[in-house]
Parts: C-alpha cells; sequence; structure tokens
C-alpha cells in the first residue's frame, strides 16, 4: 500500500511538474529553500521568498505546498495562528507529498506546542511518527531536498515535543526527547536546528547532573549558541540565547562561578556589551539586546518573553516599578496578540500573570496581585498535562468506534456465516434425505435397471444354452445306451471269437498226438475235422453276425477346427511334464473332415506312445501340414524309434504281433495302439471314396525318434467354420480528613492576613508531610503557603511553593475523568478489543463446534453419503462387470470367469466400507446394505444358474467323454472283429480241406505236419487278432449299481409293451411279480439290454409273458415264462450255448458273464427250461 | 491203478467228445459213469451214482461260471470226490481261485496239452493243487515277481539305508498318521520337530536332487511305495 501510495505520490509529483520547465522547478525549490533558510535569520525574507515560490507556481502544483509551509511558518511567528493552521491544513488535505505532509505535521506540533493544545500536538505528533516511520520502511531514496525536509521533521519534531514536555514539567521526557534530537543535527549540516538544539540544552532543565556541572554545561551551550547565531545571522537564536544567558547571569552565585570557570567566554560576552563585570550591567544589556533583536526579527512570542525577562531581571533587583512595567508590557503584547487571534498562549500569559501578581504583591497592591494570581491559577487550570491523554483518547475514541464497526461487520458475518450455515445444513440435509432416498430408491434407478436387465439377460442366456446342454446331454446318453448295449454286443462277439480258442486248441492237441504217435487215426482225424467244421460253422455265425450289424455304426464324420483336438491334447501336457518332456503343440486354423473322436483317438493314442517310448528330457511334438485336398497330421519324438523292419511291418502288414513291435524288450508293446490307428484309417477309406486320401505311416530311426502321421481329408468350407469364431476508590473523605482542615485552618490565616502564621504551620506542615497524602489539599496548601510567601516577600519560599504547586496542581489537575473516561475508554476499547477477539474466538469456537458437533459430521456424513453413494454405484458397477463377464457362456470361459470371480471381495470390501464409515445413520447404511443385499442376490442367482450351467457342462463333457469312449471302443471292435474275420477265415476251411485229404492221402503224414503248421499259425495269427479285440474288452463300461428288481422290470415292460404295440401293432399280456423290497447289484443299462435280449427271440410269436422275481440266500431269480410256446429239448439245451444260433442269446451270455465278473459274486446263472405249453429263460443276479 | 468212475460236465457236445476221446486213449481205469451238458443232468447223475472224480467245466449253458457254485456243493456233500476243473477260461485267473476255494482239487486249462493222463492220475492219488502247464506258467510268474518284490524291498532297505524308524515312520505317514501321532507311538522315541527332519533327510535320501523340491509327505510316501520300501498290501499301524 505505501509503495503504490509513493508511487502515486510521485506521480502526482511528475504531474505537478509537467507544464513547468526543469528552470522554473529548480527556481522554486530555490526560493522554499531560501524561505527555510531564513526562517531563524528573518523572517520577512522568509515571507518573501514563500510568497516568491508561490507566485512561481500555482495552486497544488510544484513546490507550492512547500511555500505554503513556509508561510504558515511566518505566520506561526507572527502568531497569527489562525492562518497559519489554514494553510497547513491545505497542505495536509491536498498534498499526496508525505514530506510535505510531515513537514506540515511537525508545523502543527509547534503551534500546538505554543498554543498549548495537547490534543491536537500529540495528535499531529503521531501522524508525524507514522509518516517518518512510513517513509523509513520505504527504502527508496527522497532526494536530497526531501531527505533535508525529513532530516528537519526528525530534529524538529524531537526539540518540539522536549519543548513541550518540558513546559508540562516532565523533564524526563524532555531530556530524552532532546537527546533523541541529538541523532538528526549532530552532522551540523542543519546549522539552524544545530544551534536550536544547542539553545534547547542550554535554555535550562534539560541537562542532568551535579548542578554546578549543569550550569556550566547550560552556559557552553548558551554562549555556543550566541556564537554560532551571531557568526551565522540567526537573529533569533541569538535573542534566545541572550536572554537565557542574562537568566543565568542573574544569580550572583552562578555568575561568579560561570566567571571564574568560563572566563574567556565572559570576558567575550562583556566587551560584546561593553560591561566591566559579569553581573546585572551585562543581564540587562544581552536582555535590552534581546528584545531589541526579537522586535526586529518580529517575534511577538519571543518579544514579550524578552520583556518578561527584564521584568524578572529588574524583580530580581527589587525594581519592581520597572518590573512592573516590563511585565505589563508583555501583557500587552500578549494581549494584542490575543485579539488577533483565536489561537493564542495560555502558559505565556500564565507566566506574566503570574509574574504580576508577584510584583504586584511585592508593591503591596494584594488586590491586584491576588487578581493577577487567580488569573495565573485559571490558566493554568486550562493548561493540562493531559492532552496526551484527551490524544489518546480520541485515538481510543476511534479506535472504539473503528471496533465498533468491526464487530459490526463481525457480527454481520457472523449472520451472514449463520445464515449461510443454515442453508448449507438444509441443503446437506436436503441432500442427505435425498441421498437416503436414493438409496432406497435405488431399486428404481437407472443403474440397478440396467444390472437387473443385464441379468436377465445373461440368465436367459444361460437358460437358453443351459437347455441346449440337458439335450446335449439327454442325447449323450441315449447314445451311451445304445453304445453299450453296442458294446456288450461286440464283447459277446469277442467271446465268440473267443470260443474259437479251445476247440483250436483241441485240434492242436489231437494234431500233436498224431504227429507224435507218427500215424493218423482216424478217430481223431475225424474229430479234428469237426472241431474245423464247428469253428467255420461259428466263423459263419459271426460273420453273419457282423455282417447283419454291419452299418449300424457309422462314422460320424463332421468338419472341425484342428485346435480343439489340440486344445485337448494339451490337457495332457502334465503326464508329459512329469516325465520331464516337452509337449509341442501347434496352433493352428486348419479344418479337417473326419470323425472327431476317432481323430482325437488317433492323436491321443500316438502321443501316448510317443511319450512311453521316449526317454526323460525328450521333446514330442504334433505337427499339422497342410496339403492341396489332405491335412497330415503327425505325432514325432525324440525316443527310442524303431527299427526298419519294424516300420515296414507297421506300414505294410496287415497283421502282426503288436506286442513284438518295439526296439528292446522295455519298448515293446509299440504296435497295439497303431493297429487300432491303422484299423481307423481303413475305416474312413472303406466308408466313403471322400476318404481316399487317407493313409497312416511311420517314419523312424532307432535310437532317435519316430514320426507318425496319418492324413484326413482337409474340410471343403473354411469360411463357414471361420463363422464359428469376441474427503474506585470514592474520592469521598472523611470530615475528619488532615489535610482538609490544616488547609482550612492556613487559609484561614491568609484571609484573615495572618501571612506568618500561615507560612509558619504550611511549612511545618508540608516538612512532615509523607505519603499517602490527599495531591488536592497538598496542591492548595502550597498555593497557600506560596500565597503566604507572597504576601510576606519570601520570594525563595514562593518560588518553591508555587513550582510546587503548579508541579502538584499539574499533576492533580491531571482530568482524572478523562483519565477515567480514557480508562474506560481503554477498558472499552480493550473490552471492544476482548468483545471483538470474544466475538471472533467464540465465532471461531462456534464454527469449530459447528463443524465438529454438526458440519464435520454432516460434511462427513456428506461426504461419507456421497462415498457410500459412490461405493454402492462403483458396486453394482463392479457387479455389472462381473455380470458381462458372463455374457460370454462358453463354458471354458464360464469356467475361467467362476475360477476369477473376485465378486465376494467386491462384496465384502463394499460392505466393510460401509461398516467402516461409522455413519451413525443407520437406516442409510441399511439402505446401502439391502441394495448391496440385493445386488449380490441377484448376482448370486447367476452364480447359481452358472454353477449349474457348469455343472451341467461337466455332466456333459463326463457322459460326452464315456460316450466318446465307448464309440471309439466299439469302432476299434469292430476293426478287430473284421479283421479277425477276413485274416482267419481261410484256416479253419483249409483244416478241414487237409484232413479230409488225408482220408485218403498216401503220405499222410506230410499232410498231419501241414496241418499242424497250419494250426498253430492259425492260432498264432487268431490269438494276435483276438487280444487286441480282448484289450478292448478289458476297458470296462461296467458301472455296478444297487437296483430295484421290481422297478427294472417295471421300467423294462413299460417298453416292451410300447415297443410291441409299435412295432407289431399288436398287444401283449406281460405278468409281473416281484417283490418291492427286492434289489439287485448289477449294470442299470445293461440289465435293461438283458431283459431285451431274453424275450428277442421269443417276442415276435409270444402273446403272454410272466415275468418272476424271487428272492434266494445269495441272489435273486428270475424267471421269464414264454406261456403257449414250446421249445425242443435240444433248442432249451443249445440257446446259450456258445454255438447258440442266437445272437441276442450269445449277448444275453456276455451280460450275464459280465455281472460275474464284476459284482464280486461267481456263479450267476442263465439258462433255459422247457416246459409243456411253455418255456422258461432263468436268470440270477446278485441279491443286494 | 485201479479203475474209478468219472462223471464229465461239459456243455458242449464236440468237446465233450474230445474229453471222452481223451479217456479213452489216455486213461482206460476210468470209467465215465455219465456226462452231463448242464447242473440238472449232473446232480440227477449224482443222484443216481457218486463217482470218484468230476471232470468240471466251469462254464455251463449261459452261465460262465457256475462250475464253482456246482464245485462247492460237490465239496460240501462228496467230501471224497475228486473235483478236477477242466475249463476254457485261460485268461480269468480270480475264477481260478473262487474255484479252488471251492474246493476243487486241480485246474487243467483247455489249452496246449489239454487233459493229461498224469495229471488225472495226481487227483486220483489224492494230490492237490494239480495244474497243467499253462497254469503254472502263471503260477510261477506270479510266484518270481512276489519273490523280486519282497528281494526289491531289502534291497530297497540298504539302498536307501532305511532304518526301522524310517520305515515306521513312512508306513504311519502313508497310514495317513500326523507326525505328532507318529510321535506318540510307543516304538518311536523321536519328537514332532524330529520327525520333521527325518522327513527332510528321507526326501534327501529318496529323491535325485533336481527332484527334491516341492515334496511332501504324500509324495513321500508315494515314492517310497514305488521304490518297495513300503508294501502297499502290508500296511498296518503299529499295535499300541
Amino acid at each position: 500500500m505505501k509503495r503504490i501510495a509513493s508511487l502515486i505520490a510521485v506521480f502526482f509529483a511528475l504531474v505537478a511538474c509537467s507544464p513547468h520547465g526543469e528552470e522554473q522547478r529548480m527556481e522554486i525549490d530555490k526560493c522554499n529553500e531560501r524561505s527555510y533558510h531564513d526562517r531563524y535569520i528573518n523572517i520577512d525574507s522568509t515571507l518573501f521568498y514563500a510568497t516568491r515560490a508561490e507566485e512561481l507556481t500555482s495552486k497544488g502544483r510544484y513546490g507550492w505546498y512547500e511555500a505554503q509551509i513556509n508561510r504558515a511558518y511566518v505566520d506561526y511567528q507572527r502568531m497569527d495562528f489562525d492562518a497559519a493552521l489554514e494553510r497547513l491544513a491545505q497542505v495536509t488535505r491536498s498534498s499526496r507529498n508525505q514530506f510535505h505532509q510531515l513537514s506540515a505535521h511537525v508545523l502543527y506540533m509547534k503551534i500546538a506546542q505554543r498554543v498549548g493544545d495537547g490534543e491536537t500536538f500529540f495528535h499531529h505528533r503521531s501522524r508525524a511518527q507514522k509518516i517518518l516511520a512510513r517513509i523509513g520502511e520505504n527504502h527508496e531514496e527522497p532526494g536530497e531536498h526531501y531527505a533535508q525536509m525529513v532530516t528537519y521533521a526528525q530534529s524538529e519534531l524531537h526539540i518540539v515535543s522536549s519543548t513541550y514536555y518540558y513546559y508540562l514539567g516532565l523533564d524526563s521526557a524532555a531530556v530524552r526527547e532532546i537527546n533523541e534530537a541529538y541523532d538528526y543535527v549532530r552532522d551540523r549540516h542543519d546549522t539552524a536546528q544545530w544551534i536550536n538544539y544547542n539553545y534547547m540544552l542550554g535554555s535550562g532543565g534539560l541537562i542532568l547532573g551535579a548542578p554546578e556541572d549543569v550550569v556550566m554545561r547550560e552556559f557552553d551551550h548558551l554562549f555556543l549558541t550566541y556564537t554560532l547565531a551571531t557568526n551565522r545571522g540567526y537573529r533569533y537564536f541569538e535573542a534566545n540565547a541572550l536572554q537565557s544567558l542574562a537568566v543565568l547571569l542573574s544569580d550572583s552565585t552562578r555568575s561568579a562561578d560561570i566567571a571564574l570557570q568560563r572566563a574567556a567566554s565572559c570576558s567575550f560576552l562583556s566587551t560584546q556589551f561593553a560591561c566591566e563585570d559579569y553581573g546585572d550591567s551585562l543581564c540587562f544589556a544581552m536582555a535590552r539586546r534581546a528584545v531589541t533583536l526579537f522586535e526586529e526579527y518580529k517575534d511577538l512570542y519571543q518579544t514579550a518573553c524578552a520583556y518578561r525577562t527584564m521584568g524578572e531581571l529588574y524583580f530580581a533587583h527589587a525594581d519592581y516599578l520597572d518590573a512592573l512595567e516590563a511585565f505589563q508590557h508583555a501583557l500587552s503584547l500578549v494581549e494584542n496578540q490575543r485579539k488577533r487571534s483565536r489561537q493564542t498562549v495560555n502558559p505565556w500569559i500564565a507566566g506574566i500573570r503570574e509574574k504580576l501578581s508577584m510584583t504586584y504583591s511585592a508593591l503591596g497592591d494584594k488586590m491586584r496581585s491576588d487578581q493577577n494570581r487567580n488569573i495565573y491559577l485559571d490558566l493554568l487550570d486550562q493548561y493540562r498535562q493531559n492532552y496526551e491523554s484527551e490524544n489518546r483518547l480520541r485515538e481510543l475514541k476511534h479506535e472504539v468506534a473503528s471496533i465498533r464497526v468491526k464487530t459490526a461487520v463481525l457480527f454481520g458475518l457472523i449472520v451472514l456465516t449463520l445464515l449461510l450455515a443454515y442453508v448449507f445444513v438444509r441443503r446437506m440435509n436436503r441432500r442427505a434425505q435425498q441421498s437416503a432416498q436414493r438409496l432406497t430408491d435405488f431399486r428404481a434407478s437407472a443403474h440397478f435397471q440396467t444390472l437387473t436387465s443385464e441379468v436377465a439377460d445373461v440368465r436367459k442366456q444361460l437358460a437358453e444354452d443351459t437347455e441346449y446342454y440337458r439335450d446335449t446331454l439327454q442325447v449323450s446318453r441315449m447314445h451311451i445306451e445304445r453304445y453299450k448295449a453296442g458294446n456288450v454286443e461286440r464283447r459277446a462277439k469277442v467271446s465268440l471269437v473267443y470260443s474259437i480258442i479251445p476247440y483250436l486248441d483241441r485240434m492242436l492237441a489231437e494234431v500233436r498226438k498224431m504227429v507224435d504217435s507218427g500215424r493218423p487215426d482216424e478217430e481223431r482225424l475225424q474229430y479234428v475235422g469237426e472241431l474245423a467244421e464247428e469253428i467255420m460253422h461259428i466263423n459263419d455265425a459271426l460273420t453273419d453276425w457282423i455282417k447283419m450289424t454291419q452299418g449300424q455304426l457309422t462314422l460320424h464324420v463332421t468338419t472341425f477346427s484342428l485346435q480343439e483336438i489340440i486344445d485337448v491334447i494339451a490337457l495332457s501336457r502334465p503326464t508329459f511334464e512329469q516325465k520331464h518332456l516337452t509337449l509341442q503343440l501347434p496352433v493352428t486354423d486348419v479344418q479337417v473332415k473326419a470323425d472327431k473322436a476317432l481323430t482325437l483317438f488317433m492323436i491321443n493314442t500316438l502321443a501316448d506312445n510317443a511319450r512311453k517310448f521316449t526317454p526323460e528330457h525328450g521333446m514330442v511334438s504334433i505337427g499339422v501340414e497342410r496339403a492341396e485336398d489332405y491335412v497330415e497330421i503327425s505325432v514325432s519324438d525324440t525316443g527310442v524309434g524303431l527299427s526298419e523292419h519294424d516300420c515296414s511291418v507297421l506300414n505294410d502288414s496287415k497283421v502282426y504281433d503288436a506286442s513284438s513291435i518295439g526296439a528292446s524288450a522295455s519298448s515293446k508293446g509299440f504296435g497295439f495302439g497303431i493297429m487300432n490307428c491303422k484299423g481307423i484309417i481303413q475305416k474312413y477309406r472303406k466308408t466313403s471314396q471322400r476318404f481316399a486320401v487317407c493313409q497312416f505311416g511311420v517314419s523312424s530311426t532307432l535310437g532317435q525318434g519316430s514320426r507318425f502321421w496319418f492324413r484326413l481329408p482337409k474340410a471343403l468350407s473354411v469360411l463357414l467354420a471361420l463363422l464359428c469364431l469376441s474427503v474506585a476508590p470514592s474520592k469521598s473523605f472523611a470530615k475528619s480528613n488532615p489535610f482538609e482542615a490544616m488547609y482550612d485552618s492556613i487559609y484561614a490565616a491568609n484571609v484573615e492576613g495572618r501571612h506568618a502564621q500561615s507560612l509558619e504551620m504550611g511549612i511545618e506542615f508540608v516538612r512532615h508531610l509523607q505519603p499517602p497524602y490527599d495531591t488536592a489539599y497538598v496542591v492548595l496548601i502550597h498555593n497557600e503557603i506560596a500565597v503566604a510567601a507572597l504576601a510576606m516577600g519570601d520570594w525563595p519560599t514562593y518560588r518553591r511553593n508555587n513550582d510546587e504547586c503548579v508541579r502538584l496542581h499539574k499533576l492533580f489537575t491531571q482530568d482524572k475523568s478523562i483519565e477515567a473516561y480514557c480508562e474506560r475508554m481503554q477498558e472499552l476499547q480493550s473490552n471492544g478489543i476482548q468483545v471483538y477477539v470474544m466475538l471472533i474466538i467464540v465465532s471461531l469456537i462456534a464454527l469449530v463446534l459447528f463443524y465438529l458437533l454438526y458440519l464435520r459430521k454432516g460434511l462427513r456424513s456428506d461426504r461419507l453419503y456421497s462415498q457410500l453413494f459412490t461405493a454402492v454405484t462403483s458396486y453394482i458397477e463392479s457387479a455389472r462387470n462381473h455380470v458381462a463377464q458372463y455374457g460370454d457362456t462358453s463354458p471354458a470361459h464360464l469356467q475361467q470367469t467362476v475360477e476369477a470371480d473376485d465378486f465376494i471381495v467386491a462384496t465384502e470390501a463394499c460392505r466393510s466400507s460401509i461398516a467402516s464409515s461409522g455413519i451413525g445413520n443407520h437406516t442409510m447404511t441399511r439402505s446401502a446394505n439391502l441394495v448391496i443385499d440385493e445386488v449380490e442376490t441377484l448376482y448370486q442367482t447367476i452364480q447359481h444358474d452358472v454353477q449349474q450351467f457348469l455343472t451341467l457342462d461337466e455332466q456333459c463333457h463326463k457322459v460326452s467323454f464315456e460316450e466318446d469312449r465307448l464309440y471309439v471302443m466299439n469302432q476299434i471292435m469292430d476293426n478287430c472283429l473284421s479283421t479277425i474275420k477276413h485274416e482267419t477265415m481261410y484256416y479253419p476251411a483249409r483244416a478241414k480241406q487237409l484232413v479230409d485229404n488225408m482220408h485218403d492221402s498216401e503220405a499222410p503224414m506230410g499232410q498231419m505236419h501241414e496241418l499242424l503248421d497250419l494250426l498253430q499259425y492259425y492260432r498264432e495269427v487268431y490269438m494276435l487278432l483276438y487280444h487286441q479285440a480282448d484289450r478292448q474288452v478289458e476297458q470296462y463300461s461296467f458301472r455296478r449299481q444297487t437296483l430295484s428288481a421290481r422297478e427294472a422290470l417295471e421300467t423294462f415292460v413299460s417298453e416292451l409293451t410300447e415297443s410291441v404295440r409299435r412295432q407289431q401293432k399288436r398287444d401283449i399280456t406281460l405278468r409281473l411279480v416281484a417283490d418291492e423290497a427286492l434289489r439287485v447289484v448289477a449294470d442299470k443299462e445293461l440289465l435293461q439290454t438283458l431283459l431285451h435280449a431274453l424275450v428277442a427271440d421269443g417276442l415276435p410269436n409270444v402273446e403272454s409273458v410272466s415275468i418272476l422275481a424271487q428272492a434266494q440266500p445269495t441272489d435273486v431269480l428270475f424267471r421269464i415264462t414264454f406261456h403257449g410256446i414250446t421249445k425242443s429239448d435240444e433248442e432249451i439245451e443249445r440257446m446259450f450255448s456258445p454255438d447258440s444260433p442266437s445272437v441276442h442269446c450269445l449277448i444275453a451270455r456276455q451280460i450275464i458273464k459280465e455281472h460275474d465278473a464284476h459284482c464280486g459274486m461267481p456263479g450267476l446263472r442263465l439258462h433255459a427250461e422247457g416246459g409243456d405249453a411253455d418255456y422258461s429263460i432263468v436268470f440270477t443276479l446278485k441279491r443286494a | 491203478m485201479e479203475p474209478f468212475k468219472v462223471i464229465i460236465v461239459e456243455d458242449v457236445k464236440l468237446e465233450l467228445k474230445g474229453t471222452e476221446q481223451i479217456f479213452r486213449a489216455d486213461i482206460p481205469e476210468a470209467e465215465i459213469i455219465g456226462t452231463a451238458q448242464n447242473e440238472g443232468e449232473f446232480w440227477k447223475l449224482m443222484r443216481q451214482d457218486v463217482p470218484d472224480l468230476v471232470l468240471l467245466d466251469l462254464g455251463l449253458g449261459g452261465s460262465t461260471t457256475v462250475g464253482v457254485d456246482i464245485c462247492r456243493q460237490i465239496r460240501s456233500r462228496y467230501t471224497a470226490v475228486k473235483i478236477l476243473i477242466f475249463t476254457g477260461e485261460v485268461l480269468n485267473e480270480r475264477l481260478w481261485v473262487e474255484v479252488l476255494n471251492a474246493g476243487a482239487d486241480g485246474i487243467i486249462l483247455k489249452t496246449g496239452n489239454l487233459l493229461q493222463r498224469d495229471d488225472v492220475m495226481l487227483v486220483m492219488h489224492g494230490r492237490h493243487y494239480v495244474f497243467n502247464e499253462p497254469i503254472l506258467e502263471k503260477i510261477i510268474g506270479r510266484f518270481k515277481k512276489l519273490v523280486n518284490s519282497e528281494s526289491d524291498k531289502s534291497d530297497a532297505m540298504i539302498e536307501y539305508e532305511i532304518d526301522e524308524y524310517d520305515e515306521r515312520f513312512l508306513r504311519h505317514l502313508a497310514l495317513g498318521y500326523t507326525k505328532d501321532m507318529i510321535a506318540s507311538l510307543r516304538k518311536m522315541p523321536f519328537g514332532a520337530k524330529s520327525l520333521e527332519k527325518r522327513q527332510a533327510d528321507l526326501i534327501s535320501r529318496l529323491f535325485p536332487a533336481s527332484e527334491r523340491t516341492g515334496v511332501n509327505a504324500t509324495r513321500l510316501v508315494t515314492r517310497a511305495c514305488q521304490l518297495h520300501i513300503l508294501d502297499v498290501n502290508h500296511l498296518v499301524a503299529d499295535e499300541d
């Protein structure tokens, strides 16, 4: 601010100077400086130059204010205070130049000091001090001219203050001030001020120390003042110095001392005033000279003072008439001035009046003396030393007013704050309500609605998919049922194949015996022939059976991505890692047209072989290569490899000993899986011309590894497949007051003219005066002593008591009320400040409390609400994101999502954040928790659906796996059976031929050996092929369960009834007798297959069938009786024998055999029993 | 050899023929007092005349194991009758055991040299456990395997320096005992902490350095089984 103010001042200064030329400015400065310089030399000169400067400029322009100050000084010296004040007012009012302001305030102080207006004095003093402080803070160099003004102002401020305090009797303050002035004059740049300083010290009262020393030093200062002023032409100070020297030397004791110690100076003075001694003549000469000089200088005040000094000198020489004349002259000068100006110098008049009082007293004119004394005392009353207090009072008033304004503003602010707080709180409450409402109504929010609809969408999608999967599962289960039946049929076929072995063994045994005996045996030959025929017969039955079921199991040719299969193979990676083998899998987009289950089986078989026959830290890699019309899938390993021979056997032979394939004994067994693979490829080729490209091959180097490959046709439409890919003391004196009593008696003595008695009483009283005392009476007593002394002409006593009276009067007349008022004001101010501060504190406390008790809670609540809302919203967002993840209903993705599902974490986090938020509003948290509960429930429905879906998917996988397994198993068994049929048909026929030929042969033994070789080879080949088939049989498909016999039979009966009705368009009578508690151990599907197989043969002709289930000690006997149909004994016998003509019976036999093997109880029965008008089939199952 | 009576139980006529032929040619002392193609016929024959020997086929008609039941019944009713099983079930080892448990004196498989006079004679001379070559081969094979397995165990005990405490510790670990439970066994003078150290020590003994990381108690026990230190079939807790 100050910087801005100074900048503005400079700006105005610049504006002011702008129309003037630099020369004119210099001229103005020169005039003003000269005016200032001539102040103590010639007041007319000062006026002249000031007027000149004023003429050179115009009002308000450059130098004008300074000229006004100089003119005001002239007015001051001429005691035209009104004029001076008017000029100064112009300056303080209009000038923005702080230096002018400073000079003006200092001059104001001088005027106030002179007129005794303490209030004004202190007012301007404080203003001046403020300006000085401001200048002191401003580090900018003010320029030489202004620097001089500042130095003058500073020195003058202290000198005037010192003068002021001196006249107030505050000696220490006066001494302090004059000492402070020294700092600004010691450089003696401003000679006038230096002289002024020395005069002040010399004029008395400002030097502390021993009285002798003080006198000497005062003389020195005055002498210095005099000589300097004389030399430099400062008439004002010359006159003042002379006046003071005259007073100083008027005391004969002092003058003797001075004459002794300061002989040179005194000599100089006596020479100057042509006096022979340093006594009275010199004093009078100097005083007269002073009067002359002041009159010349035209300083009314000082002239009057000079006359008073003259009067005092006359009085001291008891020349009372001259003294009276001098005092009266002085008084007249004062009275003249008083007529001219409103402002007058009361102490000045008081002083003259006191002297007149003394003079009249000395002249014996008691009445005039008392008159003047009373005027004197009255004036003293006015001249009080409490101006400072008044000034302070005003300032206090000002400050109190300011505090009031501030308090009002503060109060206003508090009201406004309260209002705002109220509005804020209302808004906050409303927001809280809204927030709560928003939470309560969350279900209606777009967020929640979106979530709900998204959840519904996902659930719908899941439901659709679940439905689809259920259907798929159902289809798969039907397939399994069918495949299982097909499987048991194939097992039955394998059993049939096996049934040849005993015949073959018997043939071999018979032939060996004949060979051993060296001769053919007719009976044995015949038997061998019969056995060969039987084998041929079984072979035929098998062939018929195979032919009969041919086409029942066709290849499931579909178009699929090889990647799907490779992904499944990837699941077996851990088994490779366990053996420290690297499994390399390709990434491919190749689509092939083939049987998916069989393709998987083939790759799995080959990869499994590779794993088995590759040593640790080796590598197995699967490759996919595209050719024009086929895709070659290869499995390579860094294993033991195969010999060239093994390779050629695998590549070319139709029949070979799979167990013999492999480089070493430990690696034998290479061949079985490969044989199956070959069989599958053969099956492709046989199925359709499309599969002509199908081939299987192996290339291997012993010890280095093998590469097995097979080719499948490429899918026609690749595109189609691609579509499948997304924050008080009471002043009441008791009448017994000793002071009052003393005063009354002294006063009475004075009034009665008993001055001596009065004086004696008073002095005695004062001598024994000890504090505490009543100042008011002490003043009065001193006054009465003074009056008495005055009347008695005891001047020293008078002087002493008058001085004491004046001093005490000054002290006592301090306007206690003002003081008290001041104190009150001070109190008020401090109270004001206190109130102000209290208000601030209370406001702050209120604000803090408001904040702590309500706002913080409110804000916190608000923040927490918003956090809560944000938490809930983000929770819902999180839920939506989570739900979105379930958008893709592919099981693999769902499984991954379920495993990675951290929604429960999000829920717990949200819940704990709500719980830890510590909101007192339970409704709010309850609402939020309700929303969370609801979202969670909603989410859980999805999770539940997904879980259900995944369980279903898992079931589907399981079922599908089972389905594929059975399917592949059946296919392979078909291949094996087909191979057996094809590769071994020839042998029994040839054996028969050989046997037949032997009858007529001349050298039968040759043929006998040939027969033996043939049979041995036949058995070898047959056993190889049988083992291949039997390996499949070893893979159990049997599922042991505990079943209700009645339920199983009821199912069968209803299916059968329906079947007959559908197929034969007739009804059949089915009677069922079974205990409900009867439970059996069996395979559910196989039991149904068994029942169906058992009735299959008799069904076309039977009208009534009764089924009985009967409990036996360890088993349950089932009897199926076909009423109305009879069977011959042979038919009954052959029905379930290995050479049974009925395939159904063979299947039934196989099922019983499997139950025998897997239910932990051998000895299950299956046979037929003939009756008179019916026949029965009896079988047993283990009782549960 | 004195003459003896035989009943042949065989459901396949052609096979029956061959069997009868064997008797006629090689075992003339045997008097075939009857042949039965099914259970009913057999018991009928038995009621008529009790033979010295029953040559029994296990599979009759639709049932492949009915012979086991017949064998058991003969043994309970006719203790003196010798029972020789003559079966084509060349692969069904379980059935062999079943029928031996049921009281059969011997099993002859319908393969190789089929039924031989010597085998029948041994049975008639009161020998139990008469088998023909294919079945003997199997029995010997199993026996060798068992003996080898046992020697493997003692080898492993020496090879891996397994003391009785190691064995007891491993065996009880395999039985699902916790270390605290094992430490409280009467014959186990070690604390649970000490057992922890023993486990670490066992891991270092039983596993090559490259495979030691991540080995837990289950893996350790499995390894002990693989190395024949523990016999899965004889995992019995110490009596306490």
